[in-house]
C-alpha cells in the first residue's frame, strides 16, 4: 500500500531521514515508534508531499505521491500531532468543513459528519466552539476531522499527546474500530504501551533510521532480555551481589543506593524462583518484588543504549 | 468554492480580533476625531487665502486680484525673493506672478492651493475669451470685461469644490485609508491558514484534495467582502456624524472596494512570508499606521508635507491614494485625479495579490 525507499531528508547539516525505508500492507495498524526528533513526523510529512526531500521514492496505492495527487489524497485521512481546527467554527462545522474537502455530495457529507461525531462521542458538543472544549475533547474533534470522510488509509501522528487516560482509551479503541472497518492505520507515537496495544507491526526509529521492525513479540525476541526482576528494600553485600550475577541466565545486575536490585535474565523459566531461593538461603530480607517481561523500551535500550523517553 | 467561501466568511465575521481592528477601532477613531474636530465647516465659512503678488506690470491680472483682495484673498505685493521666503515660511499659500503669462507658485496641493490654481486657470480662460471677443465681437467687449471683473461670476463658473473645505476632513479620509489597510489582518490570517509551513491548520488543508486556486480565491473574496462591509459601515457612521462626502459619494464606493482589496492583498502578501507570526502582525500594524500617518491620520497636513518633499511616497502609499481619491471626489471634484488614484491603487493591489498568490500555491516546503 505504501512503499518508501531510500528516503533522505536533510535540514541543513542535520539528517532527519537517513535512507529510510518503509513498506506498509493494506489492513494493518502500523506503528512508528521512536523518541521525539527520531524522524517519525518528518517521514509522515514527506509521505504526504508536504515536505521536500533530498532523495528517495514514495509510492502510495502504487502511484508516486505529488502535492497535487488529488486521487491519492482523497483516500487518505490525517490526524495531525497538533490540534488543527478552526477556532471560529463549531464542532459540527469543523468536521463538515474537512469532510467537504473530500466529499462533494451534500447529503453524503452530512451523513458522514454525523457518523464521525457519533464515532468520537461528541454528540453533546456539536454546537460548541473548540475553545470551550477540554484537551481530550479537542483531540477527539481533531480525530473526527481526519477520519470523517472514511478514508482507506488513516495516518495518526501522536494523537494522544496530552490526553487524559479516559480519552486516550477511547481514542485507541476507536483506532482499532476503524481498522476493523477496513482502514489501514499508520500510528506514530513515543508511547510504547499504546503502540504495543494497538499495532500489528511496529517500526522503531532513531536518528531518522529504522532500527528494528516486526510484531511486538518479534521485536522483543530480538533482544537478550527475557525477564527483568526488580526487588526493592533489599540490603546486599558485594559478595552476595556477585553470587546473584553468577546465577543461571542472569546477564546483568544493578544495585542502587536506594537498596533496589535489578536483575536482567535471558528468556528462561524459573529465573525468579532461583533468585528467591538464593535470597532465602542467605536469609536476606526484602520488600516488594516485581517481575517484568521485556518491553519495547528494553528493545530500544538494548539497540541504542538509551531509554526511549530520553 | 461556494462552500469554502461561506466557511471563510463565517470565520472572518466571528473573529473578535478582526472585528475589533477592522471595525470597532476605526469607529472609535472616527468618534474621537469627531469629538476633537467636529464634522467640518461649509464653504461659506471659508477664510481668506493669503497670497503674494509679484508685480510685473500686468494691470489686467493685478486688477483681477485686487478685486478679490479682502474678500476671497489677502493679496500682499512683494519682491520675488521676499515672496518665496514667505511661501517657505507658510505666511502665504501661493505666489502670483503677474506678467505677460501670469503664473502661480505653490508648495503643496491642499484645498487652498487648488482654489488658487483654479482662479488662475479661470482668469486665463477668460482672458483668452475676451481676446477672442475683441477680435470677433468688439461691440460686446465692455460687457465681457465687466463680467470678468466680477470675481463672483468667475468663482461660480469654476467647479472646484464639493461640500466641505475643512482641512480636518483629511483626518477622516486618512482614517478610511487606515481601515482599508487593516483589512490586512484578515488577509494575513487567511495566508497563515493556507501555508503548510505556517500553521498545523494550513498543513491539514494542504493535505486535502481541494483545488488550491479555489481555496485562495474563497479566502481572498471572503476577506474582501467582510472588509468592504466594515469600511462601508465606517462611511455610514461618519455620514451619521455629519461628515459630508459631497454629492458624488457613490464614487467613493469603488475607492473603498479597491482599498479593501489592497489591504487584504497586503495582509496576504505579508502572511505568505516565512517569518514568525508575531513579527508579521507587528509589521502589518506598524506599516499600516505609518502609511496612515503619512496620509494624514495623525497630522492633517502630513500628506502635503510628503507631497512637497517626496511626492512618490504619496503615489505608492495606498492610504494616501485612498485619502486623495476621497479628496478628489468630496472636495476637489477632480475626476482625472480620482481616476489616477484609482488606477495606481488597482496596480498596487494586483501586484500584491500576484505576489501573495505565488507564495500560497500548492508546493512542498523545506521545513514544517
Amino acid at each position: 500500500m505504501i512503499h518508501i525507499e531510500n528516503l533522505v531528508k536533510r535540514y541543513g547539516d542535520l539528517v532527519a531521514l537517513d535512507h529510510f525505508n518503509l513498506d506498509i500492507r493494506e489492513g494493518e495498524v502500523f506503528g512508528l515508534l521512536g523518541p521525539n526528533g527520531s524522524g517519525k513526523t518528518t517521514a509522515i510529512n514527506c509521505l504526504l508531499s508536504l515536505l521536500k526531500y533530498d532523495k528517495g521514492t514514495i509510492t502510495v496505492f502504487g502511484k508516486e505521491m505529488h502535492p497535487d495527487s488529488y486521487d491519492l489524497k482523497r483516500q487518505i485521512g490525517v490526524v495531525p500531532q497538533n490540534v488543527a481546527v478552526f477556532e471560529q467554527m463549531t464542532v459540527w462545522e469543523n468536521i463538515d468543513y474537512f469532510c467537504g474537502l473530500y466529499v462533494k455530495d451534500r447529503e453524503e457529507r452530512k451523513r458522514l459528519t454525523e457518523e464521525a461525531i457519533a464515532f468520537v462521542g461528541l454528540e453533546d458538543y456539536r454546537k460548541m466552539f473548540p475553545r470551550k472544549l477540554s484537551g481530550g475533547l479537542l483531540r477527539r474533534l481533531n480525530i473526527a476531522c481526519g477520519i470523517a470522510h472514511q478514508p482507506r488509509l488513516i495516518i495518526m501522528d501522536e494523537p494522544t499527546v496530552a490526553v487524559d487516560p479516559q480519552s486516550r482509551n477511547r481514542i485507541l479503541e476507536g483506532i482499532l474500530e476503524l481498522n476493523r472497518k477496513g482502514a489501514t492505520v499508520i500510528y506514530t507515537s513515543h508511547y510504547m504501551e499504546e503502540v504495543e496495544q494497538i499495532c500489528s507491526r511496529i517500526m522503531i526509529m532513531d536518528h531518522g533510521r529504522s532500527i528494528a521492525m516486526g510484531t511486538s513479540e518479534e521485536l522483543k525476541s530480538m533482544i537478550k532480555t527475557g525477564e527483568t526482576i526488580v526487588i526493592e528494600g533489599i540490603v546486599l553485600t558485594d559478595a552476595q551481589l556477585k553470587e546473584i550475577a553468577k546465577l543461571p541466565h542472569v546477564f546483568d545486575t544493578d544495585y542502587n543506593e536506594e537498596n533496589t536490585l535489578t536483575v536482567k535474565c535471558t528468556s528462561a523459566r524459573h529465573n525468579l524462583v532461583r533468585l528467591l531461593n538464593y535470597l532465602q538461603e542467605q536469609e536476606v530480607a526484602f520488600g516488594r518484588v516485581l517481575s517484568e517481561l521485556p518491553t519495547l523500551n528494553d528493545v530500544f535500550l538494548e539497540i541504542t543504549g538509551k531509554e526511549l523517553r530520553d | 468554492m461556494e462552500r469554502l467561501f461561506i466557511s471563510s466568511l463565517k470565520q472572518n465575521i466571528r473573529s473578535k480580533e478582526e472585528i475589533f481592528w477592522s471595525l470597532f477601532f476605526p469607529l472609535i477613531m472616527a468618534t474621537l476625531f469627531y469629538v476633537t474636530f467636529g464634522s467640518g465647516v461649509d464653504i461659506e465659512e471659508m477664510h481668506e487665502i493669503p497670497v503674494a503678488l509679484v508685480s510685473d506690470q500686468n494691470t489686467a491680472f493685478e486688477t483681477f486680484l485686487d478685486a478679490l483682495d479682502g474678500d476671497m484673498l489677502t493679496v500682499t505685493r512683494m519682491e520675488r525673493e521676499q515672496a518665496e521666503e514667505a511661501l517657505k515660511d507658510g505666511e502665504v499659500t501661493g505666489i502670483f506672478c503677474s506678467g505677460e503669462d501670469p503664473e502661480l507658485i505653490v508648495s503643496a496641493s491642499n484645498i487652498n492651493e487648488s482654489i488658487l490654481e483654479e482662479l488662475l486657470e479661470g482668469y486665463l480662460e477668460n482672458e483668452q475669451m475676451i481676446t477672442d471677443i475683441g477680435k470677433n465681437h468688439p461691440l460686446k467687449l465692455p460687457a465681457a470685461i465687466a463680467a470678468m471683473t466680477d470675481y463672483r461670476e468667475i468663482t461660480e463658473s469654476v467647479n472646484i469644490l464639493g461640500e466641505t473645505t475643512d482641512d480636518n476632513v483629511s483626518y477622516f479620509f486618512a482614517l478610511v485609508g487606515m481601515t482599508c489597510l487593516f483589512g490586512g489582518f484578515m488577509g494575513l490570517v487567511a495566508a497563515i491558514k493556507m501555508r503548510a509551513d505556517q500553521s498545523p491548520l494550513a498543513a491539514r488543508r494542504s493535505i486535502a484534495p481541494a483545488g488550491r486556486l479555489q481555496m485562495i480565491l474563497a479566502e481572498t473574496l471572503s476577506s474582501f467582502t467582510v472588509q468592504f462591509f466594515y469600511v462601508c459601515v465606517l462611511l455610514f457612521y461618519m455620514h451619521a456624524l455629519g461628515i459630508s462626502f459631497g454629492k458624488k459619494w457613490l464614487l467613493l464606493l469603488p475607492v473603498c472596494a479597491l482599498g479593501s482589496m489592497a489591504g487584504v492583498a497586503y495582509g496576504m502578501f505579508l502572511g505568505g512570508r516565512k517569518i514568525a507570526e508575531g513579527f508579521k502582525i507587528a509589521i502589518l500594524v506598524g506599516s499600516s499606521l505609518l502609511m496612515s500617518f503619512l496620509a494624514g491620520l495623525m497630522m492633517g497636513h502630513m500628506k502635503d508635507i510628503v507631497e512637497h518633499n517626496c511626492p512618490i511616497l504619496n503615489r505608492i502609499n495606498p492610504a494616501a491614494l485612498i485619502a486623495d481619491a476621497f479628496y478628489s471626489v468630496s472636495v476637489y471634484d477632480n475626476p482625472a485625479r480620482y481616476r489616477m488614484n484609482l488606477l495606481i491603487l488597482a496596480i498596487i493591489t494586483v501586484l500584491l495579490l500576484a505576489a501573495a498568490w505565488l507564495t500560497l500555491r500548492r508546493e512542498r516546503y523545506e521545513s514544517i
